[in-house]
């Protein structure tokens, strides 16, 4: 394509943007100086080129930008950034007051639970409803009587049931023993329990009711004897049903009376306290 | 492109950018938020930006800025705060180029971004479609018929003055 009077303004417009080639814009120039009319035409094109003017944005440096990613700090002024909690040890002695309590209260109840648990082996249970039953100590009887009393069998009342026995034998065969434990029955079994009853009876009406026992076997007297003064000696143990609407109410712990409701505070409070260090 | 390129082409392109949204929107504040707005963007994309390319980046987002500014109709001035015309005292070929830019600043904003990303900038057509989103041809005849108008408005100057 040539530059010529029909294509003469598409190559001045193209010359003026800068898109032509050097061979083309040579081709323009020489055009151009061979056609004078052209050639004003031309320059009234350069004109609207504009010049660069010299604006200049004064506001470089809020553009400017720091890498956070690749910044990094020297050590001595981190090592100014370090910081340390002072570390305040107070005394907890709230939680030092519960543990000592609970550790103490821990040592009675294993102390004073095991020697009553051991005490209430081998006692005999005599209910109200005249039940007699068997416990699961062999050595242990419910007698059939009244009142509700715990009776500990212990080897001197385990003597005498064998006395009684041995009495009743003789009775039924001499008829020589006049005492108020072998009124009817000739059967061991019920003869043991007699024994052991009327010892209850002797406790509670030792000065009263004594036994009387005559026989002949003088050593067995001395035995009677000796376990009647042993049976005398031995604890009566009633156990009670707590009334809890009585406002006054104790209870016992091991050998100690507790106002219930200070042990129902200490128990909460305990248990708060275990739930707490759960937690 | 990294936190050097960055910073390089706030050094070469900062002034351009902004004289060529200021000759546009004639508006200095406004042209500066745009020019600044710019820049955020292309540090925000710098990861993915060609540092090559930067400089095209740059016009297409002021650019692309600047549209928006004109459509939500912000402060486009023909009289205006920027201070360009108050020279007409002065004689010859300075009176002629007020006459100038009085003319650019007649023509549709397509036409007057056209001329100073041709003129100012020095882009090629190419350039100027990628950064105005028009085809290369478009580009062509929109600047051709710019440079017609500014010539006749020159000449039109000439005669008075003659």
């Amino acid at each position: 394509m040539k530059v010529n009077e029909s294509t003469y303004e598409n190559y001045f417009l193209l010359y003026i943007d800068n898109e032509l080639t050097v061979a083309e814009k040579a081709a323009v120039d020489a055009f151009v100086l061979t056609n004078p009319t052209y050639a004003a035409i031309f320059n009234e094109l350069q004109q609207t080129k504009l010049t660069v003017t010299d604006e200049i944005y004064e506001d470089k440096a809020l553009l400017y930008r720091f890498d956070e990613m690749d910044a990094i700090l020297d050590s001595s002024f981190k090592q100014s950034l370090y910081r340390k909690e002072a570390v305040v040890v107070r005394p907890n002695f709230k939680k030092q007051y519960y543990a000592i309590a609970v550790s103490v209260a821990a040592l009675f109840v294993l102390f004073f639970g095991y020697q009553n648990f051991e005490y209430k082996k081998g006692v005999v249970i005599k209910q109200l409803d005249g039940t007699v039953a068997r416990t699961e100590n062999e050595h242990t009887y419910l007698s059939k009587e009244e009142g509700s009393i715990l009776i500990k069998e212990t080897p001197s009342i385990k003597k005498i049931t064998q006395l009684g026995t041995a009495i009743r034998e003789n009775a039924s065969s001499s008829s020589n023993v006049n005492n108020r434990i072998a009124p009817e029955t000739d059967l061991t079994e019920k003869a043991r329990m007699d024994v052991v009853y009327s010892e209850v009876i002797a406790h509670e009406n030792y000065t009263s009711a004594p036994i009387t026992i005559s026989m002949s076997d003088a050593t067995a007297m001395d035995a009677a004897i000796n376990s009647q003064q042993d049976l005398v000696n031995e604890q009566a143990i009633e156990y009670n049903e707590i009334d809890t609407d009585d406002n006054d109410r104790v209870i016992f712990i091991a050998s100690f009376e507790v106002d219930a409701d200070k042990f129902r505070g200490i128990t909460r409070k305990v248990g708060s306290l275990f739930k707490r260090n759960k937690n | 492109m990294t936190e050097k390129d960055y910073n390089n082409c706030v050094d070469v392109n900062a002034d351009g950018v902004f004289r060529f949204i200021v000759k546009n929107i004639r508006h200095t504040e406004d042209a500066r938020d745009i020019v600044q707005t710019a820049f955020e963007k292309l540090w925000i994309n710098r990861n993915s930006v060609d540092p090559l390319k930067a400089k095209s980046y740059l016009f297409t987002v002021a650019y692309h800025q600047m549209i928006d500014h004109i459509r939500q109709g912000k402060k486009v001035s023909t009289t205006d705060s920027y201070d360009e015309v108050n020279h007409s005292s002065t004689q010859g070929n300075h009176e002629l180029k007020q006459v100038l830019l009085q003319a650019i600043n007649e023509l549709n904003p397509t036409q007057k971004s056209l001329v100073l990303l041709k003129d100012y900038e020095g882009y090629s057509y190419q350039e100027i479609g990628e950064i105005m989103h028009l085809s290369e041809s478009q580009v062509k005849v929109y600047l051709h018929r710019a440079r017609l108008l500014l010539k006749t408005k020159l000449s039109h100057f000439e005669k008075v003055r003659a």
